[in-house]
């Protein structure tokens, strides 16, 4: 799955995180597997 | 090679780019080949 940019990758073992400053056709891993992509955290609401 | 926060990695087959956020143990790999690090620009 490609990488998109923008979208922080997370590593299941290591924990090791990353962000995504340029897309790329190829996927990221770590330890030999496919980083998780990250949700967007939500911004608290101030209204 | 563990990576450190700030670090920057390219893959050089896709072109994609990364800044490591958190440190971790894992060594970064894309394109199935090890990522290589950027050379600090600024």
């Amino acid at each position: 799955m490609a990488n998109q940019l923008g979208k922080r990758y997370r590593c299941g073992d290591c924990g090791m995180e990353v962000l995504c400053t340029k897309a790329g056709g190829g996927g990221v891993s770590c330890h030999g597997k496919e980083m998780e992509v990250q949700e967007p955290r939500p911004i608290p609401s101030s209204d | 090679m563990a990576t450190k926060v700030g670090t920057r990695y390219m893959c050089t087959v896709c072109n994609s780019e990364f800044i490591v956020t958190r440190a971790g143990e894992g060594e970064l790999m894309c394109c199935n080949k090890p990522m290589e690090i950027k050379a600090g620009g600024k």
